[in-house]
């Protein structure tokens, strides 16, 4: 019996090991592996807290920053305002105005409200060194210790301006706006290109810190040119430099992920758009930094005679149609919301500065004699090393990254010529062409156009931008020739026209168009979509070129939509896009012109829109080459792109790019149409000139057809190219929208959970409004 | 029914210890980690200026993500070629930044950092290799993988 009970006793114990031991597999099971298993708000901080990065700004360190930083700032605007103060009192009493100032700002009554004021150049430490008034204003001056000179600009309401303010205390003058510096996680942007014929090669340095308590991940949206080929991606952690590989974004995000959760650093690149990134960077510990280094080849543009090399630096907030989630949403930095977009940016208020700068430096090698070097958009320091060598460094005073930076220079001689690059690697050879259109078509007559101008009304043109559009639509108007007609169109929320059909371009007509150009004004979403609509679906007057010219600086999220709707509406129409402002689309603007079979330029907010408006519409005139066929001779190629040649137009060449089979020398035909006229011209190439080879030449091919399958994609979604467009990435290391670079550092495993999400937010681009832009 | 109690224990016995299999395999099965392999080659009496490691390893368990340098000339990360990355192999390859870091011995010449699923060991294999001295003159060597144990796995 005893024997018996200690049997049972023994079963029933097992038993119990048994159900236990089974229960923690199907608890096991029911979890499946670690890597499947989703990051919950139990498992860390930041699944809770990624809705709102500002959280972050209220921890530790920077909280006691701030109050420190506030401290300072109120004390420094004190001792400026007391300076302000004596100094215009001596000014008033009679003493000669010292500045000569152009520009005007703000115009608010001095007597009914402390006066505001903008800041020409944002400065830390700055006194007030001159005082100059008039009739309507004054202007203060102040210098900044080390830095350069910051102006402020006071102007009164035309009630205020009269004998009683000559007699009033100049006391009223201001105050002093002091801007609240907000420290983000990215500290520094640098910039260095090598441009050697008519490639760049760039390579951008984010530098990323960490000035909180916590540990942090941080999250940056920002731009790059349009038709950057990224092939290299490294993160730096002290001394260490881990190269990223390329994966599949699906798979990169996860396994960042899965790093960023169990504490390791991690960074990760994702293209958005082909112009827009997102950099996240896992496990910044406090008080340590992480720089992360990509680098891209790029393809400059030549035009009338100059190169152009632009760097994009702040990406403008977008505007996205109701129904679309698939956008870029524009959110105010510690509003605590999200836009419900894709992709989310956080915008700095009027009233914060951005710690985070930017450096550039360009170091031009031309080949040939370089005659100018100049940019419209920056202040710059050009070092001519030689005739043909020239370093361009972005001046100091200059470093908000708040527009493109646009640097050109022109080379001697009034042209370049029809030239090859090659590049032999271990995937084959490749070779890209630069078409010059024959110096024959500048001659041409110009021929009869209707030209449908669609001005961009949204609220992010208000100001400057819709000034300088509109300025260009009346230089344009102005040379409309008398067999010309037109239309002007404008979108908005909605769109709406001068008129139901295209009217001729006579002195009264012009007058007609010019009135109405004037009552336009900008408020409202950007659906472009409509402005689409209505021009392409617009009655067109088969005995003119059409002309369609879009004004706008494209911020809106639904590209893909209006790419879409132009291939299927474009007809016999022609599109010639006109950028303004000073952080434009380009990737939209530029598509839109390559799909409309036109051109596309661009126009800063401190340029003259002039110029550039009679260029444009000269090339707009004179008929374009068209239909291109090659005859490539002796020549062996393949798999060119683009696979339709774009037109040439007078002063634009074009880029060609394809598989080189063999070395043959010699001339090549290019065969097209001008008018009704069948055209040829014969050009010399030499893919053996070892002169002319660059590394970048594949990664351009490989660009160019990433370019190519995306368009295809997006106008004929059903076609099932995801695949192709991921062999491509990953067989030539190029990021696209479906790949993403991924580095993790394994080697040493941070302390603690994963802390914090912080979304650097940036400033609005210059010239956009904040208030009709960002939610 | 003490026989039957008996045998009642013994296959209770049997299948727990069954399905529990080898005590620390169900900890690790499925189980996402990330881990440091060194490369190391060893170019016995030349100085090594330039080398190249064809590596494979199993791509069920081990996934590349991240190359770093290693020391001395070899610092900076090597180049890659990513061909058959998806296939588990990669070949990386790098020279030295300067001839006078071209040292004898052996080099620690690069850090591959992986993430790998499920329970080591983690095999990773130097197929071929091919290094040059600084005279560009094709020398013997041999590559080396070894784990770096900062996670305290089975690896070796």
């Amino acid at each position: 019996m005893k024997r018996k009970s200690l049997l049972l006793f023994i079963v029933i114990v097992l038993i119990c090991i048994y159900l236990d031991f089974i229960s923690g597999c199907a608890k096991k099971v029911a979890m499946g592996p670690e890597e499947e298993k989703p990051v919950t708000a139990a498992d860390s901080k930041t699944s809770s807290m990624d809705s709102d990065g500002e959280y972050a700004a209220k921890q530790g360190a920077e909280r006691h920053a701030y109050q420190r930083m506030a401290a300072e700032e109120q004390a420094r605007l004190e001792t400026e305002r007391a300076r302000a103060e004596e100094l215009a009192a001596g000014r008033a009493a009679g003493e000669d105005d010292e500045f000569t100032l152009e520009e005007t700002v703000v115009t608010k009554d001095y007597r009914e409200r402390p006066a505001f004021a903008k800041r020409a150049e944002l400065k830390s430490k700055s006194y007030v060194s001159g005082l100059t008034k008039d009739h309507s204003k004054f202007q203060l001056t102040f210098e900044s210790e080390g830095i350069g000179t910051e102006l402020w600009i006071i102007e009164k309401t035309s009630s205020a301006v009269g004998e009683k303010y000559r007699t009033e205390s100049p006391k009223l003058v201001c105050e002093l706006p002091g801007k609240e510096d907000v420290i983000l996680p990215l500290e520094h942007t640098g910039v260095d290109a090598h441009i050697a014929g008519y490639i760049a090669t760039v390579n951008v340095l984010q530098k990323y810190h960490n000035p909180y308590s916590d540990k942090i991940e941080a999250v940056y949206v920002f731009p790059l040119p349009q038709s950057a080929a990224v092939t290299d991606f490294v993160m730096i952690v002290g001394d260490r430099k881990i190269r990223g590989l390329i994966r599949e974004k699906e798979e990169a995000q996860r396994i960042y992920r899965q790093a960023k959760a169990q504490g390791y650093r991690a960074s990760l690149l994702t293209q958005e758009r082909p112009n827009v990134f997102k950099q996240k960077v896992a496990n910044i510990e406090p008080g340590k930094r992480i720089d992360i280094s990509i680098t891209f080849f790029n393809l400059l543009k030549y035009e009338n005679g100059e190169y152009e090399f632009v760097f994009p630096a702040v990406v403008g907030p977008r505007f996205n149609p109701p129904g679309h989630s698939d956008g870029i949403g524009a959110v105010a930095r510690g509003a605590g919301n999200r836009s419900g977009q894709q992709t989310d940016i956080k915008y700095l208020k009027p009233d914060e500065a951005s710690t985070h700068d930017i450096s550039i430096n360009v170091d031009i090698d031309a080949g040939v004699s370089i005659e100018r070097v100049y940019s419209n958009s920056h202040v710059i320091d050009v070092d001519m090393k030689s005739p043909s060598r020239s370093v361009v460094t972005l001046s100091p005073n200059d470093t908000v990254p708040n527009k493109d930076f646009v640097l050109r220079y022109k080379t001697s001689g009034n042209r370049v010529k029809t030239a090859m690059m090659v590049h032999r690697g271990d995937k084959g050879n490749y070779f890209s062409l630069l078409l010059q259109p024959p110096e024959s078509m500048d001659t041409l007559p110009r021929i009869p156009r209707e030209m449908v101008f669609v001005l961009d009304c949204s609220g992010s043109m208000s100001g400057k931008p819709i000034s300088k559009a509109k300025e260009a639509v009346r230089r344009a108007l102005r040379n409309l020739d008398k067999n010309d007609t037109f239309q002007i169109i404008r979108f908005s929320s909605n769109a709406s026209s001068l008129g139901s059909t295209p009217i001729n371009a006579t002195p009264e007509n012009v007058r007609k168009g010019l009135k109405y150009l004037d009552s336009l004004y900008s408020s409202g979403g950007t659906m472009m979509i409509e402005g689409i609509k209505a021009a392409l679906d617009f009655p067109h007057d088969k005995r003119r070129l059409r002309i369609v010219s879009f004004m706008t600086d494209g911020y809106i999220g639904n590209e893909y939509e209006i790419l879409a709707a132009i291939h299927e509406r474009l007809g016999e129409s022609r599109i010639f896009s006109f950028g303004v402002g000073s952080s434009v689309n380009r990737y939209l603007l530029e598509r839109m012109a390559v799909m409309g079979r036109g051109a596309v330029a661009y126009v800063g907010l401190d340029e003259s829109a002039g110029e550039a408006v009679d260029r444009f519409y000269d090339v707009a005139t004179r008929p374009a080459m068209a239909n291109i066929k090659i005859d490539w001779g002796k020549l062996k190629v393949g798999d060119i792109y683009p696979e339709r040649i774009p037109d040439l137009f007078v002063g634009r060449p074009v880029m060609i790019t394809g598989r080189l089979m063999n070395n043959a020398s010699g001339r090549i035909r290019i065969n097209g149409q001008v008018g009704e006229e069948r055209s040829h011209f014969d050009v010399s190439v030499d893919p053996d000139n070892r002169n002319a080879e660059h590394p970048g030449i594949q990664s351009v091919w490989a660009r160019c057809k990433l370019a190519e399958l995306s368009n295809m994609e997006t106008y004929n979604p059903g076609r099932g190219l995801k695949n192709e467009i991921i062999t491509t990435s990953l067989s030539y290391n190029l990021i696209s929208r479906y790949t993403a670079f991924l580095a993790v550092d394994s080697l040493e495993r941070t302390q603690g959970d994963h802390g914090y999400t912080v979304d650097v937010p940036v400033p609005v681009p210059d010239g956009v409004k904040y208030g009709t832009t960002v939610n | 029914m003490g026989k039957l109690l008996l045998i009642i224990a013994l296959g209770l016995i049997f299948t727990s210890t069954a399905l529990a299999g080898e005590p620390g395999e169900m900890d690790c099965k499925g189980k996402v980690d990330f881990r440091t392999a060194e490369v190391s080659v060893e170019s016995y009496k030349n100085a090594l200026a330039a080398y190249q490691i064809d590596i494979r390893y199993d791509k069920k368990k081990i996934m590349i993500v991240g190359l770093e340098g290693g020391s001395g000339g070899f610092k900076n990360p090597p180049f890659y070629d990513r061909t058959g990355l998806e296939g588990g192999h990669i070949i990386i390859a790098a020279f030295v930044d300067n001839d006078s870091n071209a040292k004898a011995g052996k080099s620690k010449v690069a850090l591959l950092h992986l993430r790998t699923t499920g329970c080591a060991p983690f095999k990773l294999d130097a197929t071929s290799t091919a290094a040059a001295s600084p005279g560009g003159t094709e020398i013997p060597v041999k590559a080396v993988i070894t784990f770096i144990d900062n996670q305290s796995v089975n690896n070796r």
